[in-house]
């Protein structure tokens, strides 16, 4: 069945292929991000009443969770301010390349060895181990936007394209993963047509637009996880052979080599911290928030240990473990990793699933702050749109936790499907069971942490 | 066409500086224009800068309309020795007041949480100005008058086996005569004087021949408080918890909740206090029952020089020094 490309309707094409809807929301994006970091910077350490708090871990951080990535895969990175300026340096225009190049940079290739999400594991990693602090104090945030901000020029000035984002970004690496399961995809319609197309516009770039800033082949590629959504194929392509399908959840998943090593480790990383956030933020332990918070003393580095060692070893061998039993009366001799790195498309929407519960736990206790901080961003005694002194209310208090099991459980069942899909598509698999008890048991886990 | 090109996109470049320059100008500038009248005073723990600033001035008739918020914990303001209405400062609102000083002089304002170990130490001054000059306090404080060594250790090993009962002692004095007890019932002589003090004093004299120690003790605890109204002791009560009882505890046994935050090895040397000495212990009948009113004054009104008790002779008034006073005896003297 012919999928349905949202480019056929006239409107959504026009704006996507033209630049100036793209730039004028990438610039109010931009414009947000400096009053963000000046809130931070110069606002209120108060981080309740601090637009920088408030704005990017409640409101965007439940947006991104709950209906972009979901829903849009990659749309964030479309307007996301973080490499804009960068990007705008290096190809030295704002409305594409015209006739001429006028853009700064060295455009040197990223290492090989680097092409890969270790980094972005890496950096997402060490992000949560500072999280306690940097979601709430503002001047923290501030200078994190700030420090990624400046990486991505630099980065931007010495590397091609856009190296940060594909390879650095500690939210690129997640979004791109979980985007797997979203609903849109980008895609080619006619595979002939590339073939034949000699000169491949949409990688190398024309007047029209740039190369894939993400290094993508847009004629050869299969899957979300590398599509920015910057929609400069949209632009190159002379054959008009691009499309923006919708598509059933999770198509991705199950098609073989979807996953590798690195995005398998991602897959873990997500699901442990979102059970680490789970009992950190919203738990009753004191003293794991404590801990959290002590950085550079004793309980700290307990706690970064900890949490290292269930993202990096025990949740992995665990999965291993689940993976091993599904291979137990498959061709003997045949190595567990390939059946790792495939199930472990199982934990795209079990991860999706807990990062919706987790946010879902606190937006709508904690929603309610927006309403001040949009008035006073600083905490300063502004009153721009007169709801400065609005009072913290919890919304939904009573609905919350059955949100909360209604996100664990469509994680979980997407899991289940997705773990059954991944079985039919590879015959050399092993029978699944294994891998959905082990999904059931972390969203027990989950349940307990977020539910009670 | 290229030059229509170069156009299109110098006009971007001026829409996008408008916007990523603009945007952020334009709220604040309209940020700016919401706030209201005052001076902001940012609050935060003593640890951290207290009052920011920690210097207001203004003059005589004149409002003094203050915005206050607070970066970290709830605070509280009040003037000292005012009538102004206590205020919180909560953390990333903004609170407003308005006051008016009738008299030039410097007045202390001070923070009313216990938001710290230091909390003590988060006090600012008011500079009021105005056409005559400040009168010197007309009447010191009895130990200054007295020139006492307040600091001067004071103990005793006379002291009850029960704490001394006022109703007990109540019931004693109604059959002596007045006449007897006139110098004692002295306000003045009670203030001066420590407890072990009038008690050797009775027991020196003939109408107390057939009275037990105890018996003493107990004529001393009704003495003591005779000038003690209900209405001093509950303010002498809401005095205490609000001032005191973070170190001296509830109790008065010196075992409030800061004060293991002022023993040796509790604090380092990087913190703000110099010599770290434990709360005293107002059970304790050794100390307390060779102490006089007058020291307490002294204590309360200049602080423990060199420990954590800080000084409340800005804050409290003259009643309420009493007050609190009176209320700090009854750690001795039970009902």
């Amino acid at each position: 069945m012919r999928k349905l490309n949202l480019l056929d309707i006239p409107v959504i094409k026009t704006g996507l292929i033209s630049r100036w809807p793209q730039l004028i929301g990438r610039g109010l994006a931009l414009a947000v991000f400096v009053i963000v970091i000046g809130s931070g910077l110069f606002g209120t350490p108060v981080g309740n009443r601090n637009l920088s708090i408030v704005l990017i871990w409640i409101a965007w951080w439940a947006a991104l969770i709950l209906i972009l990535v979901p829903f849009l895969g990659r749309s964030w990175c479309s307007l996301c301010p973080l490499p804009i300026p960068g990007e705008w340096i290096q190809q030295g225009t704002l409305l594409g390349p015209g006739s001429k190049r006028s853009g700064i940079g060295m455009n040197l290739k990223w290492p090989k060895k680097l092409r890969n999400i270790w980094l972005q594991n890496g950096s997402f990693a060490l992000m949560a181990l500072f999280s306690a602090v940097i979601l709430t104090k503002p001047a923290v945030t501030a200078w994190l936007l700030l420090s990624m901000i400046v990486g991505a020029i630099l980065m931007s000035l010495v590397f091609e394209r856009r190296t940060f984002c594909r390879y650095v970004c500690p939210v690129g690496g997640f979004i791109g993963l979980y985007s797997l399961y979203s609903p849109v995809e980008l895609r080619i319609i006619e595979q002939d047509t590339c073939k034949n197309h000699q000169i491949k516009t949409c990688y190398s770039g024309n007047e029209n637009g740039y190369g894939c800033p993400w290094n993508v082949y847009p004629g050869a590629m299969q899957l979300n996880t590398n599509c920015g959504a910057c929609f400069e194929c949209l632009r190159t392509c002379p054959h008009d052979n691009i499309a923006i399908n919708i598509r059933s959840f999770g198509e991705d998943l199950g098609k073989p080599g979807a996953i590798k090593m690195d995005e398998s480790f991602k897959a873990i990383l997500m699901l442990g911290s979102a059970a680490v956030y789970s009992a950190i933020m919203l738990g009753p332990w004191g003293e794991f928030k404590s801990a959290a918070y002590s950085i550079g003393e004793y309980s700290w580095w307990i706690f970064a240990g900890a949490f290292l060692a269930i993202n990096f070893l025990i949740l992995p061998a665990l999965f291993y473990l689940a993976v091993l039993i599904t291979q137990a009366r498959t061709t003997p001799g045949l190595s567990v990793l390939p059946a790792f790195k495939a199930y472990s498309g199982v934990l795209i929407p079990l991860g999706l699933g807990a990062w919706a519960a987790f946010s879902l736990a606190f937006v709508f206790t904690n929603g309610s702050y927006l309403w001040g901080v949009l008035s006073d961003p600083l905490g300063v005694g502004w009153n721009l749109i007169g709801s400065a002194g609005a009072n913290w209310t919890p919304v939904l208090s009573g609905t919350t936790p059955g949100l909360v099991m209604a996100a664990l459980l469509f994680g979980l069942i997407g899991s289940g499907q997705t773990a059954i899909k991944i079985s039919w598509a590879d015959q050399k698999l092993g029978h699944p069971w294994p891998v959905i008890l082990f999904s059931f048991v972390i969203t027990v886990g989950l349940l307990w942490l977020l539910v009670g | 066409m290229a030059a229509g090109w170069i156009n299109k996109e110098i006009l971007a470049r001026i829409i996008l500086g408008v916007i990523i320059i603009g945007v952020p100008l334009g709220v604040m500038v309209w940020g700016e224009s919401t706030i209201g009248p005052g001076e902001l005073i940012k609050a935060a723990i003593p640890e951290n800068g207290g009052w920011n600033p920690a210097i207001i001035k203004t003059k005589v008739g004149q409002t003094l309309s203050l915005r206050f918020i607070s970066e970290d914990v709830v605070h509280g303001f009040a003037v000292g020795k005012q009538d102004f209405p206590e205020i919180d400062v909560l953390p990333g609102e903004i609170t407003h007041t308005s006051l008016v000083f009738s008299e030039p002089g410097r007045y202390v304002f001070y923070c009313t949480r216990w938001c710290s170990p230091n909390h003590w130490r988060m006090r600012g001054t008011i500079i009021v100005g105005g056409e005559h000059t400040v009168e010197q306090d007309p009447d010191p404080p009895l130990y200054v008058v007295l020139g006492l060594d307040i600091d001067q250790t004071r103990q005793t090993v006379i002291v009850p086996d029960l704490n001394p009962s006022i109703k007990a002692g109540q019931e004693i004095i109604l059959f002596l005569s007045k006449a007897a007890l006139r110098n004692y019932l002295d306000p003045v002589y009670l203030n001066i004087s420590s407890p072990v003090e009038v008690w050797t004093s009775i027991r020196g004299e003939s109408f107390s021949d057939d009275l037990t120690d105890q018996d003493i003790w107990n004529m001393v605890a009704a003495i003591w408080m005779s000038n003690a109204t209900p209405e001093s002791l509950r303010a002498g009560e809401r005095l205490y918890g609000q001032y005191c009882a973070a170190c001296h505890g509830n109790q008065g046994d010196g075992a409030g909740v800061f004060a293991g935050k002022y023993s040796p090895g509790e604090i380092g040397s990087s913190e703000l206090l110099m010599e770290i000495r434990t709360p005293a212990d107002f059970t304790k009948s050794e100390q307390m029952l060779a102490t006089s009113s007058t020291v307490l004054e002294g204590k309360i009104l200049r602080g423990g020089m060199g420990t954590g008790m800080p000084n409340f002779g800005p804050i409290l008034s003259k009643p309420d020094l009493w007050a609190l006073i009176d209320y700090i005896w009854l750690f001795q003297f039970s009902d």
